[in-house]
């Protein structure tokens, strides 16, 4: 069985390219597997591709997904997630974000393990009194799943799930209002929640086994030193001091990132 | 502002640093300590190498992973090698970076800068 990382990167009013480049360098760095970019022709042009296996060129979904992030209406091109299940050349695929990096070998763990469907479940937040990687659509309603970072084989079992969550992404309105989320856009976290609870047996069993929980940082924290020894973050409106070291992170902060996306680019060195 | 509040405030900032510190070194460790073998999740703990001493003259035995799964384990005394290299690895470490913070006094020093 082959396995691969798979990164997505649609330029936007973010450019995702640099993002993946640094994610992939430090998947290479940590994992030690191949890694591919799925993207579309103008984010391929502005960015050095070397570090990817593999390239495949995708159309990009042009709805509108847009939020707010930093003080921004920022529109995002992330509505083709589920399509991995026929994009990915792998057998064994770790799909990540491109804001995920990977400062650890923990997922090599769980690579290694022999389970079909892993998500991640459950993201740490340092700071005290902060509950934002704890989330629930409602206080009758699901947890909130990850899909941030995913591991899956192509089973037949996996192929329903993937063609659920488009079926979800077709439906919006109508499974937000059945499981009471947030509908005004849209989200995989959401869908893939959705589509594990439905595979599960309507939350009979876990479809799913729970990936390590990463380090989450939303767009409200910056990052202020970036050495081989660690990263030093200042979080939330109080300014809260937190360093990580060999942690996987899930830096939200987007356009913190790319801010700071050349002195990262030297931790891989 | 009176200094017994700024001397009050930057001990609160360390405390809380501090505090930030160990749980993150404690998540680290718990992480670290969960390892993948014959295609089921082990997180290594006391419970685990008391059990795999307990049955390692099996030679051979199906154990329930985290997630409740049983796993063929055919050769006891590799899996008994591998938690406990990774229990001292892990929590040797754990030590190191514990002892490391606790000699450091300031908040800004906690996180290097």
């Amino acid at each position: 069985m082959n396995r691969g990382c798979c990164i997505f990167a649609f330029d936007g009013d973010i450019d995702y390219g640099p993002q993946a480049v640094l994610a992939a360098n430090l998947v290479k760095k940590h994992l030690n597997i191949p890694v591919s970019l799925i993207t579309d022709t103008d984010t391929l042009e502005k960015i050095d591709t070397t570090i990817f296996d593999k390239t495949i060129i995708t159309s990009v979904d042009n709805r509108d997904n847009s939020r707010i992030l930093s003080g921004k209406n920022i529109a995002f091109k992330n509505v083709n997630r589920n399509k991995i299940y026929d994009l990915t050349p792998y057998d064994r695929t770790l799909l990540i974000d491109s804001d995920f990096l990977i400062f650890s070998n923990r997922l090599k763990e769980y690579l290694d393990s022999g389970y079909n469907f892993m998500i991640c479940e459950n993201m740490k937040d340092l700071c005290p009194n902060r509950s934002g990687s704890n989330f629930s659509f409602s206080p009758q309603s699901l947890h909130m799943l990850w899909a941030t970072n995913i591991i899956f084989n192509k089973t037949p079992e996996n192929k329903i799930l993937f063609d659920l969550v488009d079926h979800i992404r077709e439906n919006w309105a109508w499974y937000g209002t059945l499981y009471q989320f947030d509908t005004r856009r849209f989200r995989n976290d959401y869908a893939f929640t959705v589509a594990c609870h439905i595979m599960g047996g309507l939350g009979a069993e876990k479809y799913y086994v729970a990936l390590p929980s990463p380090i989450l940082f939303n767009d409200r924290d910056s990052l202020v030193k970036i050495t081989n020894t660690g990263l030093t973050w200042v979080a939330g409106d109080q300014n809260i001091l937190v360093k990580t070291k060999d942690q996987d992170i899930h830096m939200m902060n987007k356009i913190e990132l790319l801010e700071k996306i050349q002195a990262l680019d030297r931790l891989y060195d | 502002m009176d200094d017994r509040l700024v001397k009050a405030l930057a001990h609160a900032d360390y405390r809380q640093t501090l505090g930030i510190e160990r749980q993150r070194l404690k998540d680290k460790a718990h992480a670290e300590l969960v390892i993948g073998y014959c295609g089921g999740i082990f997180t290594v703990d006391r419970t685990l190498i008391g059990f795999v001493n307990s049955i390692k003259e099996y030679g051979s035995a199906v154990i329930l992973d985290d997630n409740g799964y049983p796993i063929e384990i055919e050769n006891l005394e590799d899996f008994q090698a591998r938690v406990i290299g990774t229990y001292f690895e892990v929590t040797n470490r754990y030590l190191t970076d514990y002892n490391e913070i606790k000699q450091k006094r300031t908040a800004a020093k906690l996180v290097d800068l």
